[in-house]
């Protein structure tokens, strides 16, 4: 059952030590291999399987589950509906409060990032400098970046103070949800930016010389060579990019609870899922509200990222 | 990497894999020792300390207590092994876990004589405290901790030095920190004296103690009951969302947070600079350090304020009846923390019970009510006081006064013992969705957002529509 | 430890040699000469990268040289040099603990990081490690369903299956609450990594495979002495990155071990506490929570920076 891939080419078929070595090439597949598929079985396949299961049972006061039957069946999935037509503040986590980080992911951060690669690529002065800094918030865990931004930008802080002499009230930046909110949008691009800069720049880096050589010798200028080279040869950095973007709607959880403490206003889905499974013995609600999203997010983003990639499909180097 | 430089990570690794060990070990709890663990809040830890001690050398039974501030969130997690024989806290959701059958039950607690009294454990409650200690089986699964007391504490000594006199009423309340403010008075390092220091960042929920007595000023008990009850006009449980109706049952909610709104939020030189933004310990420590005439608190804020400012009070406190909100009102005393639970997990021995129930009903006695009093500074077990000599703990101004306060103001709480409510607790609350709009109105003052007609109408809404969701969650149809 | 500094001091000394290389290159390389307009283009990007680079450096400048005043001082002089340099701030930061950090000190969250992000780390290398080779160099039955399905599991993306893989780790493997039950979760061998080193035993010349076949060596030895250390550069990046993003990774250590904190989850706990008693210790706190990450980041940041392209960092 077992072959080696390369050793087959060289070996004879008749070669009468052959069997001894399919038992033995046997045996190290299912060594090596055991221990993933079975973990990927396990909290993969069984975690998604069970996903699915605990969608459809509701949860008994005495602490067990029971399955959903007849006109409850989706008992679990009408109450997401109506929690999103009737509570406004679920409706906005739901809704825009998420969706806003698709906004700032793909549309503010990245593009800002494009254009910083573009320059560090193009060996501005002090770029190994920038790409190391670059990368700082993304080794450095988000509760101390948070905490810092606060520190600095609130009440008292260096930046605070600045804000207060230019007539902005430092100590209100992140008490009401809408003021708080925008802080977190800037702080996501501010401590984002970093990230796709890392990955831009890398795909930038895989740019044949000589087309830029090209570029440089006919004199194109830095705009047309960004917009005509630079992003098309990099298209599939950036559509990886794009699509973690599109992904933020549903895996930016913890900036809004760090920056914004008890403000459930500006809660994403993905705060709920976490603090309703975090603090709550009935798992069903949540469950059903991330399959739910899963079932909505999985083909648009699938469908984007395909889409994306027949833009310059055509373009190899 | 060579195999040296793998080696070696490895073996930390497995050194230290070694040290932090994997979960945690069971208790292995002996004859004549129980182990405690109580909230590590305001109250301090002086007093359990001190209970235990004096109850070790009554009945040679040792007590294992424990502080533990993150308690609440493990509290699930612990009752399925628990670590101890008892646990105190607020917010602890007692009754689903009774009825998860994770509470040992009580009733033969409280049918059992308190030594000294002659009177049964039942009899030695505070008023009020039965009620919401049984469940809807008639059994009781836990015991109430505390009784509070919430509202303005102020520096008496200020008071006299400037010839304040304490407010009683609104209006007077309004006056006196105007005058503060217009007395411009220098402290130590040239700030001017505030009027009142509180937090916007993390107890904006302090307001409650002032704001919950107005509305029991303004509504009497009968508004208090028919909120608790919360059920419909109709009496049933699918309607219970209209006791948040601004027009009819909630009006008087209404108000006391519109006078709260035209007090404070209007008037931002009464509270300290930013306090939208300062932290509870700045608050304490503007009060400890005579910065700030008066605090909004809860009972223990003796403890509290001194603990976090690390300042001990070099004069005396007092907190005052709230003022009243208009002529005719008459004095209410907010119990706050009423909720909060002792309790003893099912699943441990059945000698560790009989230890534990003992030394619940040693804290039912004279002697650690007293106690209590006084480690705690001023507060009260929620114990019968009435025929406990305080002796000279009476002559703490502080402890007299919340003493004066407890005793001479018609007490009320907001425990509910709805099944809708009770499931529901994190949601369902005056402020319902456990959204407050103190510290919003405070750093925007004219945004209509927050105030009282808007704010009012909002907690409506999100109780209409949320209503059918949380009865379903208490799996109750009508 | 003398060959892990070692290790470091040669890093260091190798990265110096790369920045004066790096330098002379790009003063002689005609490809980035620049003049008139271009020129002027690059200035202004270079201010605004600047400004950019300080709103990162500063904060951390400001909060190290805040970490060594005494918190009385900070209140009054909080842009100033330090008037009486303390260590106190950094010898508390160290001892402190109490309730709300389940009475765990700083150094016992490293020491669980350490043995969370480290063990995790060398697991899920080494699983993915020699799946990625058994998929990229054997054919057997199953073969390509494995990879369609590991290849299908890593771009759909699954927005909540926390709840359930909760109610999994709790009722059905009984791993709620141990370290154990957080490695395992980590452990898997078919996450990004294994596409990385897919596509790297995929490229892999097969030549000493087969002289070592020849001398009679089986799969073990094989995968062990030849194909391990040959696959070394991308398993040190792989391990470095998987090491960083465990490191900082919240949501499982959060959930599974409330009781034993790692630095992700504790830190919070330690912020929360230390606002109400005194910022420089949290400063301090800070200082030494991203001091271990910023010394291995600058010794590996070569091998860290070639090969952040394919994998994700974010764990």
């Amino acid at each position: 059952m077992t072959r080696i891939v390369e050793a087959n080419n060289t070996s004879s078929k008749k070669n009468p030590r052959r069997r001894r070595f399919i038992k033995a090439s046997t045996i190290f597949v299912i060594v090596m291999l055991s221990y993933s598929v079975l973990h990927f079985l396990v909290m993969w396949v069984g975690v998604n399987f069970n996903s699915i299961l605990l969608s459809f049972k509701s949860y008994n006061r005495n602490g067990t589950y029971s399955w959903l039957s007849g006109p409850n069946f989706f008992e679990n999935f009408q109450l997401i509906f109506e929690g999103i037509k009737l509570d406004v503040d679920f409706r906005r986590s739901m809704l825009t409060s998420s969706l806003a980080y698709f906004i700032v992911s793909c549309f503010v951060t990245l593009p800002i990032a494009l254009i910083f690669s573009y320059f560090i690529f193009k060996k501005i002065l002090a770029n190994g400098f920038f790409k190391v800094i670059f990368f700082l918030p993304s080794i450095i865990p988000l509760i101390i970046l948070t905490t810092i931004y606060t520190i600095t930008v609130g009440n008292n802080g260096p930046v605070g103070q600045l804000l207060d002499l230019m007539g902005i009230q430092s100590a209100n930046l992140f008490v009401t949800p809408k003021s708080t909110e925008i802080m977190t949008w800037i702080f996501c691009v501010w401590a984002g930016i970093g990230y796709d800069v890392i990955l831009l720049t890398a795909g930038m880096s895989r740019i044949p010389r000589d087309i830029l050589e090209s570029c440089k010798m006919d004199g194109v200028p830095s705009f047309k060579e960004f917009i005509r080279i630079v992003i098309p040869l990099t298209w599939s950095t950036i559509t990886t990019l794009f699509v973690f973007g599109m992904m933020s709607v549903f895996t930016v959880f913890l900036q809004p609870f760090y920056l914004g403490a008890n403000q459930k206003e500006m809660w994403t889905i993905g705060t709920h899922i976490f603090f309703e499974s975090k603090s709550n013995r009935a798992l069903n609600a949540p469950a059903a509200l991330g399959l739910f999203y899963s079932l909505i997010g999985a083909p648009i983003i699938v469908g984007t990222r395909s889409l994306l990639n027949k833009f310059f499909g055509e373009v190899s180097y | 990497m060579n195999k040296k430089n793998f080696i070696l990570p490895i073996a930390v690794l497995s050194g230290l894999l070694s040290l932090v060990g994997c979960g945690d070990g069971e208790v292995v709890r002996t004859n004549n020792e129980i182990y405690v663990t109580v909230y590590d809040g305001g109250y301090g830890t002086a007093w359990i300390d001190q209970v235990a001690k004096d109850y070790e050398a009554k009945t040679g039974i040792r007590v294992n207590w424990n502080a533990d501030q993150s308690i609440l969130e493990r509290m699930s997690s612990e009752l399925d092994s628990p670590q101890s024989d008892i646990y105190m806290s607020h917010d602890i959701t007692w009754q689903e876990y009774a009825e998860l059958g994770q509470l040992e039950q009580l009733d033969d607690l409280y049918n059992s004589q308190v030594e000294g009294t002659g009177k049964t454990f039942k009899q030695r409650l505070c008023a009020g405290a039965e009620e919401v200690s049984r469940l809807e089986n008639g059994h009781y699964y836990k015991v109430c901790y505390t009784q509070g007391a919430g509202g303005l504490v102020y520096n008496i000594d200020m008071f006299r030095k400037y010839n304040w006199s304490v407010p009683t009423t609104y209006d007077e309340l309004k006056t006196l920190c105007q005058t503060i403010v217009d007395s411009k008075i220098k402290t130590e390092d040239l700030g001017l004296v505030v009027p009142i220091a509180w937090s916007g960042k993390d107890r904006e929920y302090y307001w409650d103690y002032i704001v919950f007595e107005w509305w029991a000023q303004l509504g009497g008990m009968d508004a208090i009951n028919k909120y608790k009850a919360f059920l419909g006009d109709d009496g049933k449980y699918s309607t219970g969302y209209q006791v948040y109706n601004p027009a009819t049952n909630h009006k008087e909610f209404k108000q006391a947070y519109e006078k709260w709104h035209e007090l404070i939020a209007m008037n931002p030189s009464f509270s300290e600079s930013s306090a939208q933004s300062q932290l509870l310990v700045n608050a304490n420590t503007l009060f400890a350090s005579g910065q700030a005439a008066m605090i909004p608190y809860a009972q223990w804020a003796k403890y509290e304020i001194q603990h976090n400012s690390g300042i001990e009070f070099d004069f005396d406190i007092a907190m005052m009846k709230t003022p009243k909100i208009s002529a005719t009102a008459q004095d209410y005393n907010y119990n706050v923390g009423f909720g909060d639970s002792m309790i003893i997990p099912a699943n441990i021995p059945e000698t560790s019970k009989k230890l534990a129930k003992d030394f619940l009903r040693y804290l039912a006695g004279e002697e650690a009510c007293k106690t209590f009093v006084d480690k705690a500074r001023g507060a009260f077990l929620a114990f019968d006081y009435s025929s406990i000599n305080l002796g000279n703990l009476l002559n703490d101004t502080y402890i007299a006064s919340v003493y004066n306060k407890l005793t001479t103001c018609t007490n009320f709480n907001l425990v509910s013992m709805n099944p809708v409510a009770y499931i529901n607790s994190s949601a369902i609350m005056p402020w319902i969705g456990n959204t407050y709009y103190y510290t919003k109105a405070f750093a925007d003052p004219t945004n209509t957002d927050y105030q009282a007609t808007a704010v009012c109408d909002a907690i409506y809404a999100t109780a209409t529509n949320g209503w059918s969701t949380w009865m379903k969650k208490a799996h109750i149809s009508d | 430890m003398a060959s892990f500094g070692y290790t470091l001091r040669k890093a260091w000394r190798k990265k110096r040699d790369d920045i004066r290389q790096a330098k002379y290159t790009h003063e002689h390389d005609v490809l980035f000469r620049r003049k008139g307009k271009e020129k002027a283009l690059f200035v202004v990007a270079f201010i605004i990268l600047m400004l950019f680079v300080i709103s990162f450096i500063f904060p951390f400048i400001w909060i190290l040289m805040n970490s060594f005043k005494e918190t009385s001082e900070f209140g009054l002089n909080m842009m100033g040099w330090p008037k009486n340099f303390t260590f106190d701030n950094f010898i508390n930061a160290f001892k402190f603990k109490d309730s709300t950090t389940q009475n765990k000190t700083i150094l016992e969250m490293l020491a669980m990081t350490i043995l969370i992000a480290g063990v995790g780390t060398l697991v899920t290398v080494f699983t993915s490690t020699s799946a990625a080779y058994v998929v990229a160099k054997y054919k057997f039955f199953g073969r390509n369903i494995i990879f369609s399905v590991v290849i299908f599991s890593l771009i759909v993306p699954i927005v909540g299956s926390l709840p359930s893989q909760m109610q999994m780790m709790k009722n059905v493997l009984h791993l709620d609450g141990t370290v154990i039950g957080c490695i395992f979760i980590y452990s898997g061998g078919f996450g990004a990594n294994f596409l990385l080193l897919y596509s790297f035993f995929k490229n892999l010349s097969w030549t000493y495979v087969e002289a070592a076949r020849v001398d009679g060596a089986n799969d073990f030895v094989i995968f062990f002495r030849i194909i391990m250390p040959m696959a070394k550069g991308p398993i040190i990046a792989i391990s470095i990155i998987q090491l960083i993003g465990l490191w900082n990774d919240y949501q499982t250590p959060a959930i599974y071990l409330p009781k034993h904190p790692t630095l992700a989850v504790g830190l919070k706990f330690l912020f929360d506490k230390m606002q109400t008693l005194s910022y420089p210790m949290m400063f301090a706190t800070i200082i030494i929570a991203i001091l271990p990450i910023l010394i291995l980041f600058t010794a590996f940041s070569k091998t860290i920076m070639e090969n952040t392209s394919v994998g994700g960092l974010k764990g």
